[in-house]
């Protein structure tokens, strides 16, 4: 045994996500700063940055002057102690509200039970693949292939994070044959023993499963173990009158808020039903602390909303984005600021954002007269709607 | 302070930064976090040009900020490293070049469950071709120290890979 024969060894190991291909496409993100942080790129961008930096004492400023126009700052935080004397004057339809805050250390993203689903049905797929290669006569191909689906299975939890972004397109080869085989073994997974296998066959069953599994669903939002990742699915299966009643009838806090969350990352009918909770005051808290359990918001839904016919819908859809933790929010703000100043609600949501640029900009429209009438309007709007 | 043209920099960056983010993927074994850790060495780096004295290579400049971005964030709490790590299935058979891939994935494994400095020291030399002396100044240790970490990394590796050292490669 030889330094060198170890050395030949060492150096064949191998990380998911090195290989040449993905190593560019990574390269190109963060030159792009496209990344999950914030930092920009060379150049020009670069120029920005400072500028954004020594910016900083102009911006305190912004802030100051800003919160002296509009009297005190809004309550945005979603956290804030509930006034009790709301819960006996709820209306019959609406869930009870939470009285204390969310345990979001057991529970995961949202962004990341909806890529975990697509990823294990693709792991589904590659294994049905090797199980139809592996049927042949010879026993050590099935017996190869039997271990390495046993593996994939086993080492699920690792390649989630490393695979979850490129293999994605996957999974538009699903035909529908494959799904409902798939939900077969879905549900058979479901009824493992390990905790891991069953959270896997939940989020599965979000991706390849049908309304038949609803009922399997809600049994697995009872355990723990399952209950982010059944959620997530039941989202994706239950219709918007289903999900209603679910939620209203649910007494568990963390899985309401958990059902909250997930109305966001799905269809324009969840969305408009997570804004019915955020409208109606006894509810309003426990739906916008759910907002932190989405790290990528999809606000576009959102925005558009701000636009809706139903005042209520856009003045909830205002105070969504108003605490929203999300920059993408702001950015987009700021793009609906551009070609609509007269709209309240959206000024609502504007005050409410903690990002210098925003305050730099609501600064500048509030020059004008007129506009600073609007936000002084909309601040007390803000104030009184986000006063638990 | 010197004033740089930023375009040396842009040059610089655009033909290094392949190399920082191999870097820190096999630092963070996780593509995520390695390009977290890279974008905010790049940061950095875009920070600190100014202050860049030339003492050093700009390679080694670089992977020093990387191991130290590297270094300050904490292991993602999703990321559930398994207890044991099973090696893989050295059978021939049709999956072979499969097998040969996972064969490098488990010793990626190993390296990532050696100690955060013995990593560090065994990936620069190992994978980054860097000499005892660049990696005491990417690592901020001594020489000596660099050795014996190196000493030490490939001691605990042979055990685990002996199986693969004594027989035929899988």
């Amino acid at each position: 045994m030889t330094p060198d024969k170890l050395d030949a060894l060492l150096r064949r190991a191998r990380w998911p996500g090195d290989d040449d291909a993905s190593v560019s496409q990574a390269v190109e993100r963060i030159l792009a700063g496209r990344s999950t942080k914030s930092p920009k790129g060379v150049g020009a961008d670069r120029g920005s940055w400072f500028a954004a930096v020594l910016s900083a004492a102009a911006v305190a400023i912004v802030v100051a002057f800003l919160a002296f126009q509009t009297g005190p700052a809004p309550k945005c935080s979603p956290t804030a102690e509930p006034v009790t004397a709301h819960r006996h004057t709820a209306p019959i339809e609406a869930p009870t509200r939470v009285a204390e805050s969310p345990t979001a250390s057991v529970q995961q993203p949202v962004d990341d039970a909806s890529e975990q689903g697509e990823l294990v049905a693709m792991i589904l797929w590659h294994a049905a693949n090797r199980r139809r290669q592996a049927q042949t006569p010879q026993p050590s191909s099935v017996q190869t292939a039997g271990d390495s689906i046993r593996r994939g299975f086993a080492e699920l939890h690792r390649r989630l994070e490393a695979a979850r972004r490129t293999n994605r397109p996957m999974l538009a080869t699903l035909t529908p044959e494959w799904c409902a085989e798939a939900e077969n073994r879905l549900w058979r997974l479901s009824r493992s023993s390990d905790p891991d296998r069953r959270r896997m066959a939940a989020w599965g069953l979000g991706v390849v499963g049908t309304r038949r599994s609803l009922s399997l669903l809600h049994v697995m939002l009872d355990e723990p173990d399952t209950m982010a990742a059944a959620s997530w699915s039941l989202c994706r299966l239950a219709n918007a009158h289903e999900l209603r009643s679910l939620i209203q009838q649910e007494r568990r806090p963390e899985v309401r808020q958990r059902l909250l969350a997930v109305l966001t990352t799905s269809g324009d009918e969840q969305t408009d039903l997570f804004l019915d909770f955020v409208f109606q005051r006894a509810t309003r808290r426990e739906a916008l602390s759910a907002l932190r359990l989405n790290r990528n918001l999809k606000t576009s839904q959102l925005i558009a909303r701000l636009k809706a016919d139903n005042w209520q819908r856009s003045r909830a859809a205002a105070l969504a984005l108003a605490v929203a933790p999300s920059k993408e929010a702001s950015t987009e703000l700021l793009r609906a600021l551009a070609s609509d100043q007269t709209n309240v609600h959206l000024w609502m949501a504007l005050i409410a954002r903690p990002e210098p640029d925003v305050r730099q900009a609501v600064a500048t429209s509030s020059v004008d007269a007129q506009i600073a009438q609007r936000i002084r309007q909309a601040g007390a709007q803000l104030q009184r709607d986000l006063s638990f | 302070m010197v004033d740089k043209p930023t375009e040396h920099f842009d040059a610089l960056v655009r033909s290094h930064l392949e190399d920082a983010y191999r870097l820190a993927l096999r630092l963070c074994g996780d593509a995520h976090r390695a390009e977290d850790v890279t974008q905010e060495a790049f940061r950095r780096a875009t920070q600190g040009w100014r202050k860049f004295e030339g003492r050093s290579e700009f390679k080694t400049w670089l992977f020093r900020i990387v191991v130290n971005v590297a270094r300050s964030q904490k292991p993602s709490l999703n990321a559930s490293q398994p207890l044991t790590i099973e090696p893989p299935c050295t059978a021939p058979g049709p999956d072979c070049q499969l097998e040969s891939r996972e064969f490098g994935e488990y010793v990626g494994r190993l390296i990532d469950a050696l100690p955060p400095r013995q990593r560090e020291v065994l990936v620069l030399r190992l994978h980054q071709e860097c000499s005892p002396a660049e990696i005491a100044r990417i690592a901020g240790v001594s020489e000596q120290n660099v050795r014996t970490n190196l000493h030490l990394a490939r001691r605990r590796l042979q055990q685990l890979l002996r199986p693969f050292l004594e027989g035929d490669n899988p």
